[in-house]
């Protein structure tokens, strides 16, 4: 009865997309990044994305799900959101204090063009990225792959961290997602 | 046995106060302190307080998007409009089934409301624009579900990329001839939270449905109901209410609401508005073009809602109608104050926070007042000054940039089916006898003296808040119910009313009553501390020694 609409023949159609069983990438990689000890997940884009993520997740878990957002607005949009980023970093740190920052994009900011790496290397040096802290950075737009693909692209920023040192440990790291 | 201990908790407002803003940096800090505001109790002359400003980047906000205010909340709950929303495939799917407004579909049983509708737009639409694909997705979803209506939503990269939603939906409502097909600008970063999308969502059903239906209704005694949205089946038990007073409700703004409602909308007499956040404009607009007066009302809590039916009798002015609802009320009220006597001695003297919406926070403080219970600290998520502090300040709001974006119709009086319910001899007559249209005082004046009035609350403040002041319970939505339940308080969500509800009307008082005292009273909150919270330090013993 719940959905009764639905036709019992099926139709080929190539644009209308009706219940998926997909949802977007900045999902996954907010719920990777809330794996690592002491992160905060932060959503870059419009305040939307990262509550219904938050609520998502949080339904589903029975678990607080802490995440920061970029808060755009018209104008953030128009001239970038590269000042919203930066206040962010400084309020996340002053307020919050995690380890480490886990950004990701949105359609919203992938968009108009915002490079999370670039805003990333602005706050280094204007050391708005406290002693000992770190940020990484995935980009996620809504309209490529689904949010298994924004999992593994932020799974892949925290490998990035790693550094080599040229010895072998006999480990292995298993990386699933 | 274990005996009940009185928690006594000390506080001072300003001292509160001061201690939020302390891990702020400066600048926040001065931002902040503008929305923290401590009740004078001052009656009109309430301080200012800031409300619908942007929201600081980085601070984990309790708000959403104008999507999620234009598609989730005001048109969500119309069971018979397919809504398409035209963007990647997230925005459609956190949006659905994901509020608890329920409906009745009816004996046709026209229901979309289980369906998720989206474009899904992918890498080359936003590249070389999405037109073509929202047509062909219109054509799709009338060609297998031949719906009345067909509502297309806008998402952040359709504004960005400049798809031009309401010509193609113009185009198609042409080409269908018996499909209203319209769309809505909602980009997600429009305005600074849901309710610049309330805005969007209502001017665009006012222009392009309210008025399509001209035929007659039946009934004596015609209202719309506006501002509620049955989340948990609060329609429901206000219709049985109408039902059993006699009130016909021609529609609802818009919970359990149909297509043809809102289109006959202008057939009745008088507009009751309930939230008045969200709708205050529409009622407004229905007064100037077609002449049905506004008046504000509250059916959340025993009290206020016999308030409200009496206010509704009033207007009317029929004395078999006024006995007719003072029956109604004398019959239903002693069950409610059976209910209340029985919870009151286990709730009385307890203390509640809220954090909701645009006007719960408001509204919710009556049934927790019929229950003895205090509320110390409340605040909306969206709402505007003069939702705090009276329709009175709106003379005096500020125009900012975000707000300056969101459209404002002009409307005038329509030339053939304007007619004023009442003339103004008539409304001065009432006013003259202290009935008040078009009146909201807000919450300002309804709290205690000390108490602190907080806009737009983070999650570092509510958590805060609650370790200084230590309610008994706190309300606010799904994304603070956990973190404030680790904190060993009882957590209440009062968007989505967890799985719970109806609590407006008489039955509903009822049931807050009871879901209420089973939370404040338990005593499993207290059993919240894990061990090593009160022995940091774990000692043992090696197995040897």
């Amino acid at each position: 009865m719940l959905l009764r609409h639905t036709p019992k023949e099926i139709t080929e159609r190539s644009a209308l997309m009706i219940n998926p069983a997909k949802t977007c990438q900045p999902i996954g990689a907010m719920y990777a990044a809330l794996g690592i000890h002491g992160c905060l997940p932060h959503s870059h884009g419009s305040q939307g994305c990262c509550a219904y993520h938050r609520s998502a997740l949080t339904r589903h878990y029975k678990e607080p799900v802490s995440a920061a957002t970029s808060s755009f607005t018209e104008g953030s949009s128009v001239f970038g959101g590269q000042a919203n980023m930066l206040q962010a970093i400084e309020n996340i740190f002053a307020v919050y204090n995690p380890v480490i920052i886990a950004a990701h994009t949105t359609c919203l900011s992938e968009t108009i063009g915002d490079d999370l790496k670039q805003i990333r290397k602005k706050a280094l040096t204007e050391g708005k990225i406290p002693e000992g802290k770190y940020m990484i950075s995935a980009s996620t737009p809504s309209y490529v792959g689904s949010h298994v693909t924004g999992f593994s692209t932020m799974v892949k920023s925290m490998a990035g961290l790693a550094e080599t040192t040229g010895k072998k440990n006999g480990k292995v790291n298993i990386i699933p997602g | 046995m274990a005996t009940t201990k009185k928690k006594i908790v000390q506080w001072d407002p300003a001292h509160v106060k001061a201690d939020l803003l302390s891990k702020y940096p400066s600048k926040v800090a001065r931002k902040r302190s503008k929305q923290i505001m401590i009740n004078e109790a001052l009656g009109n002359e309430t301080p200012e307080i800031t409300a619908n400003v942007r929201t600081t980047p980085g601070i984990i906000t309790m708000r959403g998007c104008t999507y999620a205010g234009c598609k989730g909340v005001i048109m969500g709950p119309t069971r018979d409009i397919v809504n398409l929303v035209h963007g990647p495939i997230g925005c459609s799917f956190y949006a659905w089934l994901t509020r608890r407004n329920q409906t009745d579909a009816g004996e046709n049983g026209e229901n979309y409301m289980n369906y998720c509708f989206s474009t899904d737009m992918q890498d080359s639409d936003i590249i070389f624009g999405g037109e073509k694909k929202l047509a062909a997705a219109i054509q799709e979803a009338y060609d297998l579900f031949h719906p009345r209506s067909i509502a297309v939503f806008a998402t952040c990269p359709v504004g960005l990329i400049g798809d031009d939603i309401h010509t193609v939906t113009k185009r198609m409502k042409e080409k269908f001839g018996d499909c209203n097909v319209y769309a809505f600008s909602c980009e997600g970063y429009k305005g600074v939270s849901q309710s610049a999308g309330h805005h969007i969502a209502n001017n665009q059903v006012f222009r392009h449905i309210v008025g399509e239906n001209d035929a007659e209704k039946p009934g004596k005694y015609k209202i719309n109901l506006l501002g509620e949205y049955n989340i948990g089946g609060d329609g429901f038990e206000i219709d049985r209410i109408f039902k059993k007073c006699g009130i016909t409700n021609i529609s609802t703004f818009s919970g359990n609401s149909t297509y043809d409602q809102f289109a006959s909308a202008h057939k009745a007499d008088l507009n009751a508005v309930m939230c008045h956040r969200s709708i205050n404009y529409v009622a407004d607009m229905l007064e100037v073009k077609y002449g049905i007066p506004w008046i504000k009302v509250n059916f959340i809590g025993a009290d206020a809602t016999a308030k409200s039916l009496r206010k509704i009798a009033q207007y009317f002015g029929d004395q078999e109608f006024i006995d007719r609802v003072e029956a109604v009320i004398a019959e239903e009220m002693p069950k409610v104050e059976a209910a209340r006597a029985e919870v009151m001695p286990r709730t009385s003297g307890k203390t509640a926070m809220m954090f909701v919406g645009g006007s719960r926070a408001h509204h919710y403080q009556e049934l927790f007042k019929e229950m003895g219970m205090r509320t110390i600290s409340a605040g909306y998520e969206f709402a505007h000054r003069d939702d705090y502090e009276g329709r009175q300040v709106i003379p005096d709001l500020k125009v900012d940039a975000d707000s300056r974006n969101i459209e404002e119709l002009e409307v005038e009086a329509d030339a053939t089916r304007f007619n004023p319910r009442k003339s103004a001899e008539e409304i001065k007559a009432l006013e003259d006898a202290g009935y008040k249209f078009k009146h909201y005082d807000g919450l300002v004046p309804d709290m205690d003296k000390g108490t602190l009035i907080i806009d737009d609350l983070n999650q570092y403040e509510a958590e805060r808040l609650v370790e200084l002041m230590k309610p008994d319970i706190f309300c606010a939505g799904i994304k603070e119910k956990y973190s404030i339940q680790k904190l060993g308080v009882p957590m209440k969500q009062l968007h989505s009313y967890d799985s719970g509800g109806p609590y407006a009307g008489f039955e509903g008082a009822i049931n807050f009553y009871h879901e209420i005292d089973r939370l404040v009273n338990s005593k499993v909150w207290s059993y919240m501390k894990a061990p090593w919270q009160d022995n940091p330090q774990l000692s043992a013993t090696y197995g040897w020694e």
